[in-house]
């Protein structure tokens, strides 16, 4: 009898763990809710504030089931760091408590996931041009002349990829035969720069508008071709919209420089032309110091089959040519590419920077606080 | 009490017919007893393996669950993942790397940390393994987060696992305790909130 009830009481033991257990589950779960609504909240109070939401020190309560406590830590005016804690059922006696944290920032994201994204004309690679980063096609992905090309990274194409010989593709498989995946869109981008060019003032070119000396450049609105030249050392301080009958923009001679002002911190410019964008002759863009940095997004409307041109430059830039084919040669570098068709001549290099994943663009009304990606996380010290 | 010679004293004991009385009740007693101990030892055995899959199960899913939330991406598999890559049974995740102080960080080109949750189908166990970037101070491991796992399943929201933004884990524990086989089957599903 006596083991009979020690079996009975181990029994009962081992059933009211497992139902603790099983509650504490259900309550750490039910806490995990209560921190991501405290974050959503917060992000939505930092939009309806324009940013100046100061979180209560109590606690925020949900109902009868739970409660939340945010903190925010200022990074940087643009950047922000949310601490959310999720109590079950209150924060006086919890019996369930998770923390989330996350950086939040300001501006308009644009994801760019890709070292190259194409349209429906698809990317062509000849002798040893490479990609390090991701590539994603909605036409396909073929092999020019030559071989020893090499995607240092994953490929999709929703045509036929030319893998593995003589593409070799360092993370297979390659997929062909993907679905679609819409480029991304930068239309209120431009649009917002283009307003922001334009309050800076109009410069009537004819019919180039040549800078040969250091100095600084933008927020600008320019009628006709823009060209920056002499090996001149130019720091971009705002958007920047070349428009016109011709509205072309050319950087030439090795060692002449377009850097965007460190100012920027992580934020993206852009750089609008109505006309083609020619880098074939050198000079070099150059982003900001930040971490993450920021770059010079160049986008061009056109929809020549030479909307972009680079060659023997050292394009630490993004591009963009949503109607165009761009073409990289010889030792042309640059840092990420969407263009309706992408052909790479021999050598040329695209090195994607994973900090774009996440774009932030500082123009425009439209800019909103969010989530920046990868930094959502639970901790265990609040 | 009868007084003998040298005036020792003897006292009466049981008769063997006393005794056989008191074996007999004792054997009773034990022949009554003996099913309820065999029942509630039963009872005991299957309860706790139910309790022990339904554990293993519970805590598995929540792991499994936390760290595809934080997962930046899921990839196909990464250069030391070998030989696991991402499919129905095993899945490959790629998150930032760690600092010295314990913060994720942003890595510079290909510098992630990955997790990889797979079955050992010789064990029956449920593998976690981490591996970090050079720049990382994630520790590297291969642990076992749980036992007596039958079958493990994810179902993705893309055709691409690599595209996917959730995952549906379906995980299975089995355990058998005299004669019956204890199971629980669990589903949980997780959103990619880096991603």
């Amino acid at each position: 009898m006596a083991v009979v009830l020690i079996l009975s009481a181990s029994l009962f033991g081992n059933v009211s763990t497992f139902l603790r257990l099983g509650a504490r589950s259900i309550q750490r779960e039910q806490a995990s809710t209560m921190a991501e609504a405290g974050l959503d909240y917060t992000v939505w109070q930092l939009n309806k504030t324009a940013g100046s939401f100061t979180p209560p020190a109590a606690e925020t309560k949900i109902g009868v089931s739970g409660s939340f406590i945010t903190t925010i830590t200022n990074q940087t005016s643009s950047l922000k760091t949310v601490t959310s804690t999720g109590y079950v059922p209150n924060a006086t006696n919890p019996q369930a408590k998770r923390t989330i944290k996350a950086d939040v920032f300001s501006g308009q994201g644009l994801s760019f996931r890709y070292a190259v994204q194409v349209g429906s004309g698809g990317v062509d690679m000849s002798q040893s041009s490479t990609i390090n980063g991701n590539v994603y096609s909605n036409g396909s992905i073929t092999a020019g002349s030559g071989n020893q090309q090499t995607i240092d990274g994953e490929a999709w194409a929703v045509g036929t990829i030319d893998s593995p010989d003589p593409i070799e593709v360092t993370q297979p498989p390659p997929h062909p035969s993907a679905s679609p995946e819409p480029l991304p869109d930068i239309s209120q981008i431009v649009s917002d720069a283009k307003t922001a060019a334009e309050a800076g003032g109009t410069t009537t070119c004819s019919p180039t508008c040549t800078v040969i000396d250091d100095g600084d450049i933008g927020p600008q609105k320019y009628v006709g071709n823009l060209e920056i030249t002499n090996n001149a050392e130019v720091t971009m301080k705002g958007p920047i919209w070349v428009t016109g009958v011709s509205g072309n923009f050319f950087m030439s001679q090795g060692r002449t420089i377009l850097k965007l002002d460190d100012n920027f911190g992580s934020n993206n410019v852009a750089l609008i032309v109505d006309g083609t964008i020619d880098l074939t002759q050198g000079g070099a863009l150059q982003p900001t110091n930040g971490t993450p940095k920021g770059y010079i997004m160049l986008v061009t409307t056109s929809t020549s089959s030479q909307a972009v041109k680079i060659s023997q430059s050292g394009t630490t830039a993004i591009f963009y040519a949503l109607d165009g084919t761009a073409e990289l040669s010889q030792t042309a570098s640059v840092t990420s590419l969407v263009a309706k068709t992408l052909i790479m001549g021999q050598t040329s290099t695209l090195n994607y920077d994973s900090g774009l994943a996440s774009a932030n663009f500082t123009t425009g009304p439209g800019a909103s606080w969010q989530l920046k990606k990868g930094t959502y996380r639970y901790t265990s010290n609040p | 009490m009868l007084m003998v010679s040298r005036g020792y004293y003897l006292y009466g004991g049981l008769t063997l017919v006393e005794l056989a009385v008191i074996v007999g009740l004792l054997g009773l007693v034990a022949i009554l007893t003996a099913p309820i101990y065999m029942t509630h030892f039963s009872l005991f055995s299957r309860q706790n393996a139910a309790i022990e899959v339904a554990s293993q199960n519970r805590l598995a899913l929540d792991d499994m669950v936390n760290q595809i939330r934080e997962a930046q991406t899921i990839v196909s598999t990464c250069a030391d993942c070998s030989p696991d890559v991402t499919g129905s049974g095993t899945l490959v995740l790629q998150v930032w790397p760690v600092g010295a102080n314990g913060e994720p960080f942003e890595p510079t080109d290909s510098g992630y940390d990955y997790i990889i949750y797979k079955i050992d189908s010789s064990k029956n166990q449920l593998v976690k393994r981490t591996i970090s970037d050079s720049a990382s101070f994630r520790p590297e491991s291969t642990k076992i987060i749980a036992a007596d796992v039958a079958s493990l399943q994810f179902a993705y929201n893309n055709a691409d696992p690599t595209q996917a933004s959730q995952v549906t884990i379906n995980l299975t524990n089995q355990l058998k305790a005299l004669n019956k086989t204890q199971t629980i089957a669990q589903e949980a599903t997780a959103v990619l909130r880096n991603k």
